[in-house]
């Protein structure tokens, strides 16, 4: 009980602080992108007391900026659904921290005593330890988004943010499917739901970037759109919809969309990092076995953890940078055409190769690994050539007309 | 059971409560200046000409049926990806149906050519979806 509210406390204290300075880093990433200087000034107001300012590289902006938010007017239009209003970006941030108490930020550390508290053994990096559906519950979490979206959009009661709801709503779930498929390849070959254990197995098998290229590519492009990031923030696509589905909000409300949409971003990282990259896991260095801990393993565990996390996040924010928004139709059709015959491909390929593991090598070897990574290989060749060659992408740019339901069907 | 669920409870609740505290935080410290133009639902500036909720023709309707069917069909996977390779997963099950002599009407083969018959419809649903144009975008 004690054990869950300092965790809680010290990782809710930790994901908002985070949050915070990402913003910041990304400010300062896109000023080095666009070649100017970004935020570098707000620091320590040291003047306050006579003494000089400090500027610190800027690191004083999110504390400013925080306190910006909070003595803004926490105002209600006039027009709006009032309790829906209020209950969206609640709901939204809600369940955008409570992803988290299933995720691990390590393996273990040693027991710990603290005065007359002692903990009973090794204490688990995560909230909830042993959660053997975690991640389903992350996958429902994920999905309440949703709700907060189209809540928000429908209560504001605004054009534009009933726009934006609508083709947010639309987009958030047209990716969950391709996301699901490539959750569920590395679920089949770990044989378990548990965070934890898909570390563990990576550990000892590989990381599943390199035996599942294709489920990982379908799981990343999955998960910029469920994290709303270029190139796909259709949802506030600004020249368009103004703010899409929070148009009408401002203030701390605003900021909680805003946070909510961070943390999105954080829980993506921390996933592919988790289902794709080995977790804590780096070869040499951290050691195989979760159970064997001595403070320096497990600090190593962590400072790889978040080096990989923090690594996810930059490309993040680079790809951000790099390339520009789709149009909503291509959106759907990658999703659509595109991501989640991909997936199929990509499941039905993993899980007959895991049945011939089981018929083969059933406690696995390196040769078996190492067809395991070709076969891996040679499917995501083949399906990213067959992708471009039957090219369901191509749109159709000629101007519109209507149509009735008699011609678009003979058009297909 | 309790050791699993409590500390997601109390981490969810935790949550709630951070939100709901920062909003009244601001709603306590933020100024209050009402006026009839700042309630006034934001359309780029001209005077709004109608309320929004009204009949939009939804695309996405279509859509939504199609992410119902190919959602629903996906989590029914899980449970056999789990149970593929999990100590008492399916090996489990059959080893025991066999210890004990009774036959238990199913073998990993026939699983896995279950699974593969699912999926086989799935694709099967997509393919008759999209040349019905569910998923075209004009």
């Amino acid at each position: 009980m004690l054990d869950v509210l300092i965790k809680s406390a010290i990782l809710i204290g930790g994901i908002m602080t985070a949050a915070a300075y990402f913003v910041l880093l990304e400010r300062r990433m896109a000023a080095w992108v666009q070649d100017r200087i970004g935020p570098s000034r707000v620091g320590a107001p040291l003047s306050l007391f006579g003494f000089k300012d400090l500027r610190l590289w800027g690191l004083g902006q999110p504390a400013a900026d925080g306190l910006k938010m909070i003595l803004k007017e926490e105002y209600t239009p006039a027009h709006v659904d009032r309790r829906l209003y209020v209950l969206a970006p609640i709901a939204i941030l809600a369940a955008a921290i409570a992803i988290y108490a299933v995720i691990p930020f390590g393996s273990l550390i040693p027991p710990v005593r603290f005065g007359s508290l002692k903990s009973a053994g090794p204490i688990e990096l995560t909230v909830a330890p042993g959660v053997d559906v975690g991640m389903i519950y992350v996958f429902a979490l994920s999905s309440v988004a949703v709700y907060g979206v189209i809540l928000g959009g429908w209560a504001s009661n605004n054009k534009y943010s009933f726009l934006g709801g609508l083709r947010s709503s639309a987009q958030l779930i047209a990716y969950e499917l391709p996301m699901g498929l490539g959750i569920l390849g590395v679920v089949l070959t770990a044989g378990s739901l548990n965070l934890s254990t898909i570390i563990e197995q990576q550990a000892h098998s590989g990381w599943f970037a390199l035996m599942q290229p294709l489920g990982f590519v379908v799981f990343v492009i999955a998960a910029f759109a469920e994290a709303a990031r270029l190139p796909f923030d259709l949802p506030e696509a600004e020249q368009e919809l103004i703010g899409g589905y929070h148009t009408e909000y401002a203030g701390m409300k605003l900021l909680l969309f805003l946070v909510a949409e961070f943390l999105h971003m954080i829980t993506a990282s921390l996933l592919i990092v988790i289902l794709f990259f080995g977790g804590w896991h780096f070869p040499f260095i951290t050691g195989r076995d979760p159970q064997q801990v001595t403070w320096a393993t497990a600090v190593v565990r962590i400072l790889v953890l978040h080096g990989k996390v923090f690594a996810v996040i930059i490309f993040f924010m680079w790809v951000r940078w790099s390339w520009p928004r789709f149009r909503f139709d291509q959106l759907m059709n990658l999703a659509w055409k595109v991501m989640l015959p991909l997936g199929l491909v990509n499941f039905v390929a993993i899980a007959v190769l895991e049945e011939l593991r089981h018929r083969y090598a059933p406690e696995g070897s390196f040769a078996w690994t190492l067809v395991a990574i070709a076969a891996g290989w040679l499917v995501f060749a083949l399906s990213w050539l067959a992708t471009s060659l039957a090219n369901p992408l191509v749109t159709d740019n000629r101007p519109r007309r209507n149509l009735a339901p008699l011609e678009v069907d003979s058009q297909i | 059971m309790d050791d699993i669920l409590l500390p997601i409870l109390i981490f969810a609740a935790c949550a709630t409560a951070v939100s709901l505290g920062m909003l009244g935080v601001a709603s306590i410290l933020g100024p209050r200046r009402q006026s009839a133009v700042k309630s006034m639902p934001y359309e780029s500036g001209m005077d709004p000409i109608h309320d929004a909720h009204r009949k939009f023709d939804v695309r996405f309707h279509l859509v939504a049926i199609a992410f119902l069917v190919f959602d629903v069909e996906l989590l029914f996977l899980y449970p056999w990806a789990v149970a593929s390779k999990h100590a008492s997963g399916i090996d489990a099950a059959v080893q025991q149906a066999s210890l004990a002599a009774q036959p238990l009407g199913y073998s990993r083969g026939l699983v896995f050519a279950e699974v593969m018959v699912f999926i086989g419809l799935l694709a099967l649903g997509f393919v008759y979806a999209w040349r019905k144009g569910v998923f075209q975008w004009r």
